[in-house]
């Protein structure tokens, strides 16, 4: 991305840019701590995960921080380990659904004739039909036990609209001057769509991916809570699923362990959401006069 | 001694930015004579449209009046509009001076008639016998030569650019302004269809005896309709004279260099020559005259002391060398 | 034989169920160093007949034949080295260059695409070459630039610039310079001119300013056209002095003129009529009839007049002035 380096310094300018936008720039601290402390919990948090039974149900304490759950293990450790498989599948999911949806919508747009007939029917077929029933009878035919299956499975539904909104920005810059311009010149259509389109949509890529992850969040954690994927220990979406179970609402300590999950899933969720915007300002190059 | 209509005195004009202040109009001092014409000429970014909506208190929230007041002169009153409470600016806007923006064909409400354009401005005003709106609404859509039967009921989309055009002279002349001002009256329009505007403005001038400020970068449109030519630079007014002075006689190398630059089509086939380089930056202004890196008349003085506009008889200029390009305009004719 | 000529070209387009005709059997030859304007009002089609001169559109008829060929018959690599010949520069300087990319990539792309530059290194120093044959200076620093922060003729300069990349012996301009400030224009047009006369580049200029396309074609040859048809064809001198048809007399008198004495006291030519006719109900004959001042009834509403040479490199679509051959036409107006 050239158009970073005008700014000085490539990361501090960036950094610079986005903390224009205060709530942005907040969102993407969270999402970036969170993320952060995520991936690196692994090392630093060691957890038994056998039962303690005297402990069940314990409020929040100097020993544990956000108390413990029904079989008296501390929550606030398996909050700091339960994101990293979160958001890793969110983040597959998203880059795969993201990428299909970018890649058939550009060449829909491009190409045209039979090709975006059948893309565009496809898309619109993906998009009606019913989210959670297919995600059910999709997963009776791919095992679900790796995080990998379980992005893919999540991507191959929810391409659909991004693909049509991405063919409706191409249709609509394929026509600008510049492009034609180019065309012109006999610069070849990968130019056209690599070099002069696409990256005038990557803010709108960007934002798109974003909500895409998002997406997967959400669809993970249904999708564990129907009991569709086999649970492993450590994931947000598992200890909701399990204090649901448990019907940990009901109690005043034990209501930690449902609220924990929740709290984290829509922390990041608000985290992403809000650092789209904070992207806007980046990669508009526009957008970043102030002169 | 012509009657004023019009006094404006130092007025300054800063916008905020990223950057820093946007000096749009510095120490901007001129009087308005009644019942002439006068023509605000420059090219993007010298403060003309600024300076109109300066003048009826228009400007977006992030400009600033930072000096200077604007008086409006009406036989013995003497109003001075940057005291006025914003209700009273707002009922003298459109009744006593109003304003027609640039490209305002496309302002209009597409989802009410024209004559309903006409009722709900005239009742805006203060004016509510809706027959009598009606009456003024035939007479003044005749008077701008069009068919008020085909006019009134229609819907804005359902008029060319030209029409609608006209229907906003006539939106303007509603309320009988004693000041109108017009933000390039003929951008955007065909060559037949401005010929048709720009014999309108004289006739209805003629007819309805209005004082007339027009902003432009066309300066045929000032050849045309003014009786005097300001000539703006920078945020501030660089030279003011009558019209045949300002083209034939210029003392000022900006207007002087914009007389070279534009092509006539029955005139001998001249040279055309470009001022070189680009306006200043509003925020980082060079030193002195503004206009001195692009003057070929610039001398030592230019770059430390900015000129005044200074008036020499009936004819302002601010330029420390007017009498060189009083000469150098001179040999060219 | 022209370098570019186009042949009862006809574009029409669908407009819901109405068929609308843009451009209605223009024929147009191009020689080579030629400068030719195209000039009229909104609608009258002259932007369509740039954009397939310069290959950016198709015609619905006729032919298009570049140095003799026609290129709907072109193989692939004669197609390619039309396609790099024949290049447009566009009005508006805001949306003609990628705003996500520097100076340096745009120019540099089709360099070292076409191979005219081996390298990056050599692509570099071309551009710098190209920049400067317009006028673009310091170029070194305006090569590393994004288009926000060029002035708008600076954006113009490069939009020519990059037209320049490919060699091209054919440059279509459309409203090249009437977005640009009106002190700028005439070191564009200069600028423009040169390159007709330095490097031998063809120019079709459209623009809706008669004074500004009597000046850039003063050598060369203008076209007046109306509601999508070529009404006179002439060289500048002879029609600027003696126009033919009535709109043109007509446009001339009404354009406001940046002199005072001149512009007002120029004679007007009052047309019958100010409707300007929509393209999906022309009027039959000649379109321009129910306006104009001088038409034959009878005559003029229902024959569609031709195109002839009715004075030397004088051509005029118009029966009024067919009858009055050799003397032009009863409309001159104001001419000092």
């Amino acid at each position: 991305m050239t158009y970073l380096r005008d700014l000085g310094s490539g990361l501090l300018g960036s950094l610079r840019v986005m903390s224009r936008n205060k709530v942005g720039f907040a969102g993407l601290i969270i999402t970036f701590v969170i993320v952060l402390t995520s991936l690196l919990s692994p090392y630093f948090v060691h957890m038994e995960m056998t039962a303690n039974l005297d402990a069940i149900y314990q409020g929040p304490s100097a020993q544990n921080w956000l108390g413990t759950d029904y079989q008296g293990r501390d929550i606030f450790k398996q909050i700091l380990l339960g994101g990293r498989e979160v958001i890793y599948v969110a983040f597959l999911a998203g880059i795969l659904s993201c990428g299909i949806g970018v890649a058939f919508g550009a060449l829909a747009a491009i190409l045209g004739g039979w090709f975006d007939t059948i893309a565009t029917a496809a898309a619109e077929l993906v998009i009606t039909i019913p989210q959670y029933p297919l995600l059910l009878v999709l997963a009776g035919f791919i095992r679900l036990n790796s995080p990998i299956g379980l992005a893919f499975i999540i991507a191959s539904i929810s391409w659909g609209g991004l693909m049509l909104a991405i063919r409706a920005q191409v249709f609509s810059l394929k026509e600008r001057d510049y492009v034609q311009a180019a065309r012109a010149l006999g610069l070849p259509t990968s130019h056209l769509l690599l070099k002069e389109i696409i990256p005038n949509m990557m803010s709108y890529i960007l934002t798109n991916l974003v909500m895409r992850m998002t997406n997967a969040i959400y669809g993970q954690v249904g999708l564990i809570f129907l009991g569709v994927v086999p649970m492993a220990q450590n994931n947000w979406g598992v200890m909701y699923s399990l204090a649901n179970r448990q019907g940990a609402i009901f109690g005043v300590n034990s209501a930690w362990y449902i609220m924990a999950p929740i709290f984290a899933i829509a922390l990041l969720q608000f985290g992403m959401i809000n650092m789209n915007r904070s992207l806007e300002e980046l990669f508009n190059p526009r957008l970043r006069r102030g002169e | 001694m012509p009657e004023t209509a019009l006094e404006v005195r130092d007025l300054s004009l800063e916008y905020r930015s990223r950057r820093g202040p946007v000096k749009a109009l510095r120490n901007v001092s001129f009087d308005l004579y009644k019942g002439e014409t006068l023509a605000l000429i420059g090219e993007s970014g010298c403060g003309k449209s600024t300076m109109g909506f300066a003048l009826i208190r228009l400007t977006p929230g992030t400009a600033k009046i930072t000096s200077g007041n604007v008086t409006f002169v009406d036989g013995p009153n003497r109003i001075n509009l940057m005291e006025m409470s914003e209700n009273e600016v707002r009922r003298f806007r459109w009744t006593d001076m109003a304003m027609m923006l640039q490209a305002a064909l496309n302002a209009y409400n597409p989802l009410i008639r024209i004559q309903d354009h006409f009722i709900d401005t005239a009742k805006a005003h203060g004016l509510t016998n809706k027959t009598e709106i009606l009456a003024r609404a035939r007479r003044l859509l005749t008077g701008v030569q069009l068919d008020a039967d085909r006019v009134l009921p229609a819907y804005p989309h359902e008029l060319s650019g030209g029409m609608r055009q006209r229907v906003l002279l006539a939106l303007g002349l509603l309320m009988q302004p004693k000041i109108i001002i017009l933000d390039e009256p003929t951008t955007a329009l065909d060559i037949l269809t401005q010929r048709s505007i720009i014999d309108l403005l004289r006739k209805l001038k003629d007819e309805f005896n209005f004082t007339m400020i027009f902003i432009s970068h066309d300066l045929s449109l000032a050849a045309e309709l003014a009786d005097r030519v300001a000539t703006m630079y920078a945020g501030q007014i660089v030279e003011l004279t009558d019209v045949f002075s300002a083209f034939e006689k210029p003392r000022h190398p900006y207007t002087f260099g914009l007389t070279r630059a534009v092509p006539t089509l029955h005139g001998a086939a001249e040279k055309l020559e470009s001022i070189p380089g680009s306006p200043p930056d509003l925020v980082f202004m060079p030193s002195g005259c503004k206009f001195h890196p692009r003057c070929p008349f610039a001398t030592d003085k230019c770059k430390e002391v900015e000129p005044k506009l200074t008036a020499y008889g009936t004819h302002q200029v601010a330029c420390h060398n007017w009498q060189q390009v009083l000469e150098e305009s001179q040999k060219a004719r | 034989m022209a370098l570019l000529e186009l042949k009862h070209i006809t574009k029409q387009f669908r407009q819901g169920k109405k068929v609308v005709t843009a451009v209605d059997d223009v024929n147009l030859a191009i020689e080579d160093k030629e400068i030719i304007c195209l000039v009229g009002e909104s609608g009258c089609g002259k932007t369509t007949t740039g954009k397939m001169a310069a290959g950016l559109l198709d015609q619905t008829s006729g032919q298009i034949l570049f140095e003799g060929k026609d290129i709907s018959k072109l193989s692939g690599a004669e197609f390619m080295a039309y396609r790099r010949s024949v290049q447009m520069v566009h009005q508006d300087p805001f949306s003609s260059l990628n705003p996500v990319r520097t100076i340096y990539q745009t120019i540099s792309a089709p360099l070292l695409y076409h191979k005219f530059a081996k390298d990056e290194r050599d692509a570099r120093r071309r551009a710098i070459e190209i920049l400067e044959l317009v006028d673009l200076t310091p170029a070194e620093e305006i090569l590393d630039k994004f288009p926000h922060q060029l002035s708008g003729g600076q954006r113009q300069r490069v939009s020519v610039a990059r037209a320049l990349t490919v060699n091209p012996k054919f440059i279509v301009a459309d409203e090249a310079v009437s977005m640009v400030d009106v002190s700028i224009r005439a070191s564009l047009l200069n600028m423009l001119r040169r390159l007709n006369q330095e490097l031998g580049v063809s120019f079709l200029f459209i623009t809706h300013d008669l004074a500004l396309a009597k000046y850039f074609a003063w050598e060369g040859r203008v076209g007046v056209m109306y509601t999508g048809r070529m009404v006179e064809l002439s060289r500048s001198p002879s029609l600027i002095e003696k126009p033919l048809h009535p709109y043109t007399a007509a446009l001339m008198s009404a354009i406001p003129e940046a002199d005072p004495r001149l512009t007002r006291s120029k004679e007007r030519i009052v047309l019958r009529s100010d409707d300007i006719p929509s393209l999906t109900k022309l009027p039959p004959g000649c379109h321009f009839h129910p306006r104009c001042p001088v038409w034959l009834e009878g005559k003029c509403d229902k024959v569609q007049p031709v195109l002839a040479e009715m004075a030397p490199g004088h051509q005029v679509a118009c029966h009024v002035a067919f009858d009055i051959t050799g003397g032009g036409s009863r409309m001159t107006a104001g001419n000092r």
